[in-house]
């Protein structure tokens, strides 16, 4: 029996362990392959080969099972496990955050144009709703009402415009003002939004996940539908009784 | 009874053919290839000193005719079976490799689940840990303490696993063994 470490070394069994090169091994498979008659004889009663055909062949009927079943499933398991770590809020850029905003449209253009919406153009200008309202009355008036708390502030209500409110040529000298800077806190929500920190996935079993889909859509159960009735009726006596003075 | 088998050709046959198996067999282990060929030879010349067993070894017909006539009218045949042989010859060598490695595969299978197992971790953390304390030099001191740690890591986790802490462990100790 060739042994494929250094005998002479030998301490533990599997000392100066090294790969089996046949190059080395040539006429130990010279003599197999001449009296092969006598070697078979011999492995079978010594070594006990069917052992080891028996283990390799069931192994790799195994695994061909295994292939067959994970082939077809593969598609099944990946619609049914559920991601591990969820995409955090929000990952996807809108169209409304590809917009510039009002202060950088405010420095690109300082006075707007004067074809420009009359909603647009009392932003861009700073001016008050009133004179707003008066340049284009019918619009204003027939959409929103203004009270006289919101009077003073800038009106963000949306409001119809021409259907040529800004030209392509002011398009152009917005893109041309270069990638928007702007600084933390001082700007939209959307800015100074932080991913959350990741948080490792733990696997609780080998199984594979189960997907559970409930009926709003989301991966947790909704809790007690809200409804609009109130917690206790105003003509309970038990809430009468303790809580007199609310 | 005893004289008789003696003098029986068949007894001695028989003996010849286990007594030459024997050594094909023995020389095919200590990879002699040579000595494989000729103990197959002188196997089949010996059979012609025992022409009452040609018969159960398939060459009855050299009783009519000589031997160079007989090798003439089967030479395709001889030539067929030789062909055949050595290519069973072959394919057997491989197989026979294949086991030679897969056995090699098995016993260092069997000797790393012995190592790591929990209680033989513990051994060898303290057998380091103690090399440790004995050893004069600071960076050889540094390595046996963090290899013991590992190894007791690894035994604190169950062991079972050869994770990366370990593995220069376990390859000291295949290369130089007992001498870890």
């Amino acid at each position: 029996m060739v042994q494929g470490y250094d005998s002479r070394r030998a301490r533990t069994g599997i000392d100066g362990l090294t790969k089996p090169d046949p190059k080395d091994h040539a006429a130990q498979i010279v003599a197999w392959a001449i009296c092969w008659p006598w070697n078979v004889a011999w492995t079978c009663c010594v070594y006990n080969p069917f052992r080891y055909i028996g283990e390799f062949l069931l192994r790799e009927i195994q695994s061909t099972l295994f292939e067959i079943s994970n082939g077809q499933f593969s598609e099944i398991e990946r619609d049914l496990t559920l991601d591990p770590s969820p995409a955090p809020f929000p990952i996807r850029k809108t169209q409304h955050d590809q917009l510039p905003d009002v202060a950088e449209l405010s420095q690109v253009m300082p006075e707007a144009p004067p074809d420009v919406g009359p909603e647009l153009q009392k932003t861009l200008n700073g001016k008050d709703s009133e004179t707003a309202s008066a340049a284009a009355p019918s619009e204003s008036s027939s959409l929103s009402q203004p009270d006289q708390t919101t009077d003073a502030l800038p009106r963000t209500t949306l409001q119809p415009g021409p259907a040529k409110a800004i030209r392509p040529e002011q398009n152009d000298a917005v893109t041309a003002a270069g990638p928007r800077k702007l600084p933390r806190g001082n700007s939209s929500g959307s800015y100074s939004w932080t991913p959350p920190e990741p948080t490792p996935f733990v696997a609780m079993s080998e199984k594979p996940l189960r997907a559970v889909k409930y009926e709003t859509g989301a991966i947790q159960p909704a809790g007690k539908a809200p409804t609009n009735k109130p917690d206790k009726p105003a003509t309970d006596p038990w809430f009468e009784k303790h809580a007199p003075n609310r | 009874m005893l004289s008789e088998i003696l003098t029986s050709e068949g007894f001695w046959f028989w003996t010849l053919a286990i007594v030459q198996s024997g050594l094909i067999i023995w020389f095919a282990e200590t990879a002699n290839p040579v000595a494989v060929a000729v103990t197959i030879g002188t196997l089949i010349v010996g059979i012609a000193f025992f022409p009452t067993q040609w018969e159960y070894v398939g060459l009855a017909d050299l009783h009519h005719s000589s031997l160079p006539d007989w090798l003439t009218g089967n030479l395709w045949p001889l030539l067929a079976g030789v062909g055949c042989y050595l290519f069973i010859g072959i394919a057997w060598a491989t197989c026979r490799w294949w086991l030679l490695v897969r056995e090699m595969r098995d016993k260092y299978d069997r000797s790393k689940a012995e190592w790591l197992a929990p209680g033989n971790l513990r051994n060898t953390a303290a057998m380091l840990r103690s090399q440790a304390e004995q050893c004069p030099e600071a960076t050889l001191r540094e390595k046996y303490i963090a290899w013991s740690e590992a190894c007791r890591m690894a035994a604190a986790e169950g062991g079972h696993r050869l994770t990366q802490e370990l593995k220069p462990v376990w390859k000291e100790f295949v290369t130089n063994g007992s001498r870890l």
